[in-house]
C-alpha cells in the first residue's frame, strides 16, 4: 500500500536525482527528467542517449556510471563479440554497462548486444552467462554522420527509451563557455533508494479506472502505428510495459496513486520514436513527429471519469 | 365619429406633420436641401452649435412620425376607397416654372407674377394634393376611380390632384391631354434617382413588396389638375370611352329616326349625355308600347316599364289600376339573356325583337353596364407604397437605398454650386481657425501657395476646399459619436441573441443526452457526428441562414462490414410514428460518423434496429439485404409492432469499409451561400482578416484559428446592435475582424472563403460515448467528406471592462449627456487603442496572484483528489512549474468541461468549507494558460519567474 510517506519517500529520490543531474548538464531538462526517471522506474533500463558531438552525452553517461558499479565498452567499428564477451563475461553483476558511440557496432557486435540487453545474458562458447539487472547506458551521435553503421531495427528495439538531447541555447552556451560551469565529478545516489522506488512502482495500485485509462492510451498508439505501417515496425508491448512504469512514476512523483493520460505525454517521443523503421524515416522527420502530435492530442482528450 | 371627420383628422395629420414621403425623408436625414442655408451661416458661427443642431435633427428624426402619417393615409385610403398618395406640398416654385403657359392671351410676365404670388402663398401656406397612380386599370374602373377622387377633392376643399398621363393615356388612347398642365414627380417631390437600389431580381422586389418601376413614375409627365380640371377630363374620358364603332354598328341596325339623330350630333359634338338621354327614352317608348299581358290569376294585366341605368322596374296593374307587382330587374334578366356577349350574339343571329335589343344594347354600352367578368380589380401600388416599403426593406437592411428618395450626395455635389457664395462668407471661419492655431487637416490643405494654378482657382480651393471637408470631418465625429452613444444605451441583452451568430445561453450550457455511442469492439469512436448540410443560404438580419437538409437512408448505403460501434438514441413514440408512413419507414441520415482519417476508407452502415426499451421483446431490423428485397416497405404486424413501443430507441450499427460516405454522397449544394459572387465574400473576409488579398487557403484558416473561442463573439465585439444593418459583404468582413468566434461562424468564415465547401452541421464528440446537446458544431466540408474545422482556441476571458462601459453609458446618458458621453467616448477611445495590452497586463497579473497563492498547492491537491479519488498531496512547486502543470492536466479541457467541474464540485458539496476556491479560480485561468500567444506566454513566464 502506498502512503503519503512513501509518496513523500519517491518525491524526494526523484528530486535530489534531477537537483544531481543540475549539476552535471546546464540545460536540458526534458532529458534530466526522462533519464531520472528511466534510472528510477526500471534498474534494467536501457538508455539510448542521441545527439550531436558535444551535447553532453558522455559526460551524463560518465557521471551516471561513477554512481552505480559499471562497465564501460567504447565501441569501435572493428570490435567483435569476442572483445565484449571478453570484458563482461566476469561482470555479472556490474550494475551499468556504458557503450559509447553505440553505433559504429558492426553486426555481429549487435548481435551479442542484442542478447546482453534483451535478456540479461551473453553466450560465450556455448555458455549462456547470465546478469544481473544492469542498466544500460549507451551513446550515439546523430547518424548522419559519416562511418556510422545502419543500426537494424531490432537492436533499437531492445532500447527502452532514447533520449534525444537538444541543441544548447545561447544562454546555456554561455553558461558553459563564460561562467566557468564545470559538471559534478561523481553521482552519490544510495542504490536503496533506487530499489525502492522500483517497488514502489511495482506495487503501483493500479485500479480498473487506471487500466481502463491506459487501455485507452495504449490503444491510440496502437492505431498510430497500426495506420502507418510500414513507417512503424510494429505494436510493442515491451514499449507499452516501460511506458506504464514511466507512467506510474510520474504519478508519484507529483505525489498521486492515480493515473492521467496526460502523463504519458512527456515520455512519448523518447519511448516510441525510435521504434520508426528506419529505412522508411528518421526520427525527427517532420511526418513523424506530427504522427505523434497527433497521437498526443487524442491522448489528450481521453477523460479519466471523475468522482 | 363619422368618415368625414375621420378623413378631415387625417388630412390634418398630413399637412401638419408633411406626408409619407417627408417623414421617410425626415428619417433618412435627407432633407439638405431645405435647411442648407441655415446650416452653412450657422457652420459660419459656430461649429459646435452647428454639431449641435445636427445631432439634434439626427435625435429628432428617429421620431420622425412615419407611421401616424401611414396610417393617416390608409384611412383616408379605405375610406375613400381608392389607392392615392396625399402629397404635402414641397418646392414649388419649380412645380411653377415646369408649369405650361395655358394662354397667350395674358402677358405671359403676368402670369409669371401671378404664379409667384400663388407660390409665396404655398410656400408659406403648403396644402395637399392628391396623387394618383394606376397602370392595370380598364377604363370604366378608372374613370369610376376618377369620380372618386373627384368627390373626394370636392367635400375635402382639395384643389390638386396629379395623375400620371401614361395611365390616362393607356386606358384612353384617344383622348387629348394637351389642354392640362403638366409636371413630373422631380420636381413635385424635388428629388433625384441616381441612386440605384440594391434589389438585383425581380423575385427580391416581389418579396420585398417593392415591385415598383421608380424610373417610370419619375419619367412620366403628370397632369397637374384643379377640381375643375378634372371635372373636364372626366366629361372628356366619358366621351372617349364609348368606342364610335361600337356606336355606329349599333345605330346602323336601329331604326329609330330619334336614336340616329341622337348619334349623328353625338359624332359631331361628342354629346354622350343627349344620346345617353334620347336612347334610355326612346328604349322606353319602345318597350312600353305593346305592354299589356293575359295572366292566369289576375287576368288582364297592364305593365309600366322604366328603365334606367341597365336596370328595369316593372309594375303590372290590373285594369282597375290595383298594382299586383312591383319589380325591379336588370335589362338583362328582362330581357332574358345572360350578358353583353349574349345579347350581341343575339343581334347578330338576329333573334326577335330586333329594335329592342339593340337598343339596349346601346343603352347598356352608354351606361357602362358592361362588367366583363373576367377583369377583376387589382390592387393598386403607389409610389408611396413603393417608398414605405422600401423604408421597411432598408430598416431591416435587405436594401441599402431607397431611390426615389433624394441623397445628400446628390444635393451636395448640387448644393456646392451654392457652396462658393457660402464659401465666401465661412472665409471668416478659416481665418479665425488659422489664427487659432487649429491643426485640423482641412485647414492644413489650404493651397495658397499652389502655384501651379491661377489667383481664383487658389482662392476657391482655399475656401470651398476646407469647407466642405470641414463639413465632412464634422459629420464623421458626430456620427460616430451618436453610434457610439445608442450602442450605449441599448439593451445588449436583447439584442443578444436575436440576429446574431451568438450561442444561447440555454444550448450552451445544455446537458441533455442526445445520442449514445457503443463500442462493439474496442475501436476509436468517431469525432464527427453530421446531421444536416446547407443546400443553399441567405443572409438576412445580420446573420447567415442555411436551408439545411439530410437525406433518407436507401439500400445503397448499407454494407457489409465489420461492426464496429453503435450510435443509438431515444425515439419519442409521436416522432416514430410520423417515420412509418402508409406502412412504409424511413430512416433519416442523422448522427452519421464522418471521417475515419483514413484514406479511401469510410464509416458505413451494418444495419439499424429499432428496440422498445421497455419490452425488449419488440424489435425491428433492417440492413442492406432486407431493402434490397423489401425496399422501405413494412409489414402490417411490424407496423404494429413499431407502433405499439411505448419507449423506442433506434441503433445505427456502423464498421468501416471502402468507399464513400453515405452522408458525404449526398451532400451537394443546390444554390450559392452568399447573393455577392464568392471571390467579393472571399475579399470580404481577407480584408476582415488583416491579410494580404493574395492570402492562401491555408493562410486565411489559420488567421481564422487563431481567434479565440467565445459563445458570444458578436456581443463581445460589440456589434449585437448593428450587426443587424450591415449588408452582406460587411457582414463577412466584420466577422472575420473579431477577435473571437463560435464554431457557426468560423464555419460560416470557412465555407465563405471556397465556395467549393458545404456547411455542415451535427456534434462534435469529445471522444466519449455521449453525444450531448452543447456538443452541436458547425464545420465545412468538401464534396468529397474532407473536413475543414478549424479549431478555435478557448478562451474564457470575457472581461468585464466591457459591461461595465455600458453600464456607466447608460447612467451617463440617462443622468449627464454631455459630461458622461464625453468621457466615456475618451475611454472607449483610450480602451479601443490601448485596451488590449491593458486587459492582457491586468489578465497576467491575476494568473499570477492565483498561482502564488498560499494555499495554491493544497487546493489543488485537494481538486485532484476530488476529482479523481485516491490520495493527492500537495507538492512543492514554483508558480511557473504549477502552471506547467495545471496547463498539461486541464489545458484539453474545453470551457464546458471546466465549467461541468466546477458545477459538479458545488453540487457534490465539495467545496463546502472552500477549500477549492484557489483552484477552482486556477481553474479559469487555464483557457487563457493555454491559448496566450508567445509574447504573452513570455509574458507570464517572466511575471512567475520574478
Amino acid at each position: 500500500m502506498i502512503t503519503k510517506r512513501t509518496l513523500n519517500g519517491v518525491a524526494m529520490v526523484y528530486d535530489a536525482m534531477i537537483n544531481t543531474l543540475d549539476h552535471v548538464l546546464v540545460g536540458q531538462d526534458r532529458v534530466k527528467k526522462i533519464v531520472a526517471s528511466s534510472i528510477l522506474c526500471d534498474t534494467n533500463s536501457r538508455i539510448l542517449l542521441t545527439g550531436n558531438t558535444g551535447v553532453g552525452k558522455t559526460t551524463l553517461s560518465n557521471f551516471l556510471a561513477t554512481g552505480f558499479k559499471s562497465e564501460r565498452i567504447s565501441v569501435t567499428s572493428d570490435m567483435i563479440p569476442s572483445d565484449v564477451q571478453e570484458q563482461l563475461r566476469h561482470k555479472t553483476d556490474m550494475s551499468l554497462l556504458q557503450v559509447d558511440e553505440f553505433n559504429r557496432a558492426s553486426g555481429k557486435l549487435q548481435s551479442t548486444f542484442i542478447e546482453l540487453f534483451a535478456e540479461n545474458q551473453m553466450t560465450v562458447d556455448g555458455v549462456k552467462i547470465p546478469f544481473h539487472d544492469f542498466y544500460v547506458l549507451a551513446t550515439q551521435n546523430s547518424t548522419d554522420i559519416a562511418g556510422i553503421f545502419n543500426v537494424p531495427q531490432a537492436v533499437y528495439d531492445r532500447f527502452d527509451v532514447n533520449i534525444y538531447f537538444d541543441s544548447l541555447t545561447e544562454a546555456e552556451k554561455r553558461a558553459l563557455l563564460f561562467r566557468g560551469f564545470s559538471p559534478a565529478s561523481g553521482l552519490d545516489i544510495d542504490m536503496r533508494h533506487v530499489t525502492a522506488t522500483k517497488r514502489v512502482i511495482d506495487d503501483f495500485p493500479m485500479s480498473e479506472k487506471d487500466e481502463d485509462l491506459m487501455m485507452k492510451v495504449f490503444n491510440v498508439i496502437d492505431k498510430m502505428i497500426l495506420d502507418n505501417q510500414p513507417l512503424f515496425a510494429g505494436s510493442n508491448i515491451r514499449a507499452h510495459k516501460y511506458a506504464l512504469r514511466l507512467v506510474k512514476l510520474y504519478a508519484l512523483t507529483q505525489q498521486r496513486t492515480y493515473l492521467l493520460p496526460t502523463d504519458i505525454i512527456d515520455f512519448l517521443n523518447y519511448v516510441y520514436m525510435h521504434r520508426i523503421n528506419q529505412n522508411v524515416a528518421k526520427i525527427g522527420d517532420k511526418e513523424v513527429i506530427d504522427k505523434f502530435d497527433d497521437a498526443k492530442n487524442k491522448i489528450n482528450s481521453i477523460r479519466r471519469k471523475f468522482f | 365619429m363619422n368618415d368625414v371627420e375621420v378623413v378631415k383628422e387625417c388630412l390634418d395629420t398630413i399637412l401638419k406633420k408633411g406626408d409619407i414621403y417627408d417623414t421617410i425623408a425626415e428619417r433618412e436625414g435627407v432633407k439638405f436641401q431645405r435647411h442648407s442655408f441655415v446650416r452653412n451661416h450657422i457652420l459660419l458661427f459656430s461649429r459646435i452649435l452647428y454639431a449641435g443642431v445636427r445631432v439634434g435633427e439626427k435625435v429628432r428624426s428617429l421620431f420622425s412620425p412615419i407611421r401616424e402619417v401611414k396610417k393617416a393615409q390608409d384611412k383616408i385610403r379605405q375610406i375613400l376607397g381608392v389607392n392615392i398618395d396625399i402629397i404635402k406640398s414641397k418646392h414649388i416654385f419649380n412645380i411653377l416654372a415646369d408649369m405650361t403657359l395655358d394662354s397667350e392671351e395674358i402677358p405671359s410676365i403676368i402670369r409669371i407674377a401671378e404664379k409667384s404670388a400663388t407660390a409665396f402663398q404655398r410656400s408659406r401656406h403648403p396644402i395637399l394634393s392628391v396623387f394618383y397612380e394606376n397602370s392595370n386599370m380598364i377604363m370604366e374602373e378608372y374613370l369610376e376611380d376618377l369620380k372618386k377622387i373627384l368627390a373626394f377633392c370636392d367635400l375635402y376643399q382639395l384643389d390638386e390632384i396629379l395623375l400620371n398621363e401614361n395611365d390616362v393615356i393607356s386606358v384612353f388612347p384617344d383622348v387629348d391631354l394637351t389642354s392640362y398642365s403638366h409636371t413630373t414627380m422631380r420636381k413635385v417631390l424635388d428629388c433625384d434617382i441616381s441612386e440605384k437600389s440594391s434589389i438585383s431580381s425581380f423575385e427580391e422586389e416581389d418579396r420585398l413588396n417593392c415591385s415598383y418601376d421608380v424610373e417610370r413614375t419619375f419619367s412620366s409627365y403628370l397632369l397637374l389638375l384643379n377640381k375643375d380640371d378634372l371635372r373636364k377630363l372626366i366629361k372628356q374620358l366619358e366621351v372617349v370611352r364609348i368606342s364610335k364603332k361600337v356606336v355606329e354598328d349599333l345605330g346602323n341596325k336601329i331604326e329609330d329616326i330619334t336614336v340616329k339623330k341622337a348619334i349623328a350630333t353625338f359624332f359631331s359634338k361628342g354629346d354622350l349625355l343627349n344620346l345617353r338621354s334620347v336612347v334610355s327614352s326612346r328604349l322606353n317608348l319602345l318597350m312600353n308600347s305593346d305592354s299589356s299581358y293575359k295572366d292566369k290569376e289576375y287576368g288582364k294585366l297592364y305593365q309600366s316599364i322604366t328603365i334606367k341605368d341597365g336596370y328595369v322596374n316593372v309594375i303590372s296593374t290590373k285594369s282597375n289600376g290595383e298594382v299586383v307587382s312591383n319589380i325591379v330587374t336588370t335589362l338583362y334578366d328582362y330581357l332574358g339573356i345572360l350578358d353583353y356577349k349574349a345579347l350581341l350574339r343575339e343581334i347578330k343571329n338576329k333573334g326577335d325583337n330586333q329594335e329592342v335589343l339593340c337598343m339596349s344594347a346601346l343603352h347598356l354600352y352608354i351606361c357602362q353596364s358592361v362588367k366583363i367578368k373576367e377583369f377583376s380589380k387589382e390592387a393598386s401600388y403607389s409610389f408611396y407604397d413603393y417608398i414605405y416599403n422600401m423604408f421597411q426593406a432598408k430598416k431591416s437592411k435587405r436594401v441599402d437605398k431607397i431611390p426615389g428618395l433624394y441623397r445628400k450626395t446628390d444635393k451636395r455635389y448640387k448644393g456646392l454650386s451654392h457652396l462658393i457664395a457660402n464659401a465666401i462668407v465661412s472665409f471668416f471661419l478659416v481665418v479665425v481657425m488659422l489664427a487659432t492655431g487649429a491643426g485640423f487637416s482641412f485647414i492644413q490643405q489650404l493651397a495658397f501657395q499652389n502655384e501651379d494654378e491661377d489667383i481664383l482657382s487658389n482662392l476657391i480651393n482655399t475656401v470651398v476646399d476646407p469647407y466642405v471637408k470641414s463639413y465632412e470631418f464634422e459629420e464623421k465625429i458626430i456620427d460616430r459619436l451618436f453610434s457610439f452613444i445608442y450602442e450605449g444605451v441599448s439593451d445588449f441583452s436583447k439584442f443578444m441573441i436575436e440576429g446574431t451568430g451568438d450561442a444561447s445561453e440555454g444550448l450552451a450550457n445544455s446537458n441533455k443526452l442526445l445520442a449514445t455511442v457503443d463500442r462493439i469492439q474496442d475501436v476509436e469512436l468517431p469525432t464527427y457526428f453530421a446531421s444536416d448540410y446547407a443546400t443553399k443560404g441567405e443572409y438576412q438580419d445580420g446573420r447567415m441562414n442555411y436551408f439545411t437538409e439530410s437525406k433518407n437512408i436507401t439500400m445503397d448505403d448499407f454494407g457489409k462490414v465489420e461492426e464496429l460501434f453503435e450510435v443509438s438514441w431515444h425515439l419519442e413514440r409521436e416522432i416514430l410514428n410520423k417515420l412509418i408512413v402508409e406502412n412504409q419507414i424511413s430512416f433519416p441520415k442523422t448522427f452519421y460518423p464522418i471521417g475515419t482519417g483514413r484514406e479511401a476508407s469510410n464509416y458505413v452502415l451494418s444495419r439499424i434496429y429499432i428496440y422498445d426499451e421497455d419490452d425488449k421483446l419488440k424489435r425491428f431490423m433492417i440492413d442492406g439485404s432486407r431493402m434490397a428485397v423489401t425496399g422501405n416497405n413494412i409489414s402490417n404486424e411490424e407496423s404494429e409492432i413499431l407502433r405499439s413501443m411505448s419507449n423506442p430507441r433506434v441503433v445505427y450499427v456502423y464498421g468501416i469499409g471502402y468507399g464513400s460516405n453515405a452522408f458525404v454522397e449526398d451532400m451537394e449544394k443546390t444554390g450559392s451561400y452568399t447573393s455577392n459572387s464568392p471571390e467579393d465574400i472571399r475579399n470580404a473576409i481577407i480584408k476582415g482578416l488583416g491579410l494580404p488579398e493574395t492570402a492562401t487557403d491555408i493562410e486565411i484558416y489559420n488567421a481564422i484559428a487563431s481567434k479565440s473561442y467565445s459563445l458570444t463573439p458578436i456581443k463581445d465585439a460589440g456589434l449585437s446592435w448593428r450587426i443587424k444593418w450591415f449588408n452582406e459583404k460587411k457582414f463577412f468582413e466584420k466577422v472575420a475582424s473579431m477577435d473571437s468566434l463560435i464554431c457557426n461562424l468560423a464555419a460560416t468564415l470557412v465555407v465563405g472563403t471556397d465556395d467549393e465547401l458545404i456547411y455542415t452541421v451535427g456534434y462534435l464528440n469529445q471522444n466519449d460515448e455521449y453525444i450531448l446537446e452543447n456538443e452541436g458544431h458547425a464545420w465545412a466540408m468538401s464534396e468529397d467528406g474532407k473536413i475543414v474545422d478549424i479549431s478555435l482556441s478557448s478562451s474564457d476571458d470575457k472581461l468585464e471592462e466591457n459591461e461595465m462601459l455600458a453600464n456607466i453609458i447608460r447612467w451617463g446618458v440617462q443622468n449627464h449627456i454631455p459630461l458622461y458621453a464625453l468621457v466615456t467616448f475618451s475611454g472607449y477611445l483610450v480602451s479601443k487603442l490601448l485596451g488590449r495590452k491593458v486587459k492582457i497586463r491586468i489578465k497576467v497579473s491575476k494568473v499570477k496572484k492565483v498561482l502564488t497563492a498560499s494555499d495554491i498547492e493544497e487546493s489543488y491537491a485537494k481538486l485532484k483528489e476530488s476529482l479523481y479519488g485516491g490520495l493527492t498531496l500537495p507538492v512543492d512547486r514554483t508558480p511557473l512549474e504549477l502552471a506547467e502543470i495545471v496547463e498539461k492536466e486541464f489545458g484539453s479541457f474545453s470551457i464546458e468541461e471546466l465549467k461541468e467541474i466546477r458545477r459538479e464540485l458545488t453540487e457534490r458539496n465539495f467545496n463546502s468549507d472552500g477549500e477549492l476556491d484557489s483552484a477552482l479560480q486556477l481553474l479559469n485561468e487555464v483557457p487563457f494558460l493555454k491559448n496566450s500567444s508567445p509574447k504573452v506566454k513570455r509574458m507570464i513566464r517572466k511575471k512567475l519567474q520574478k
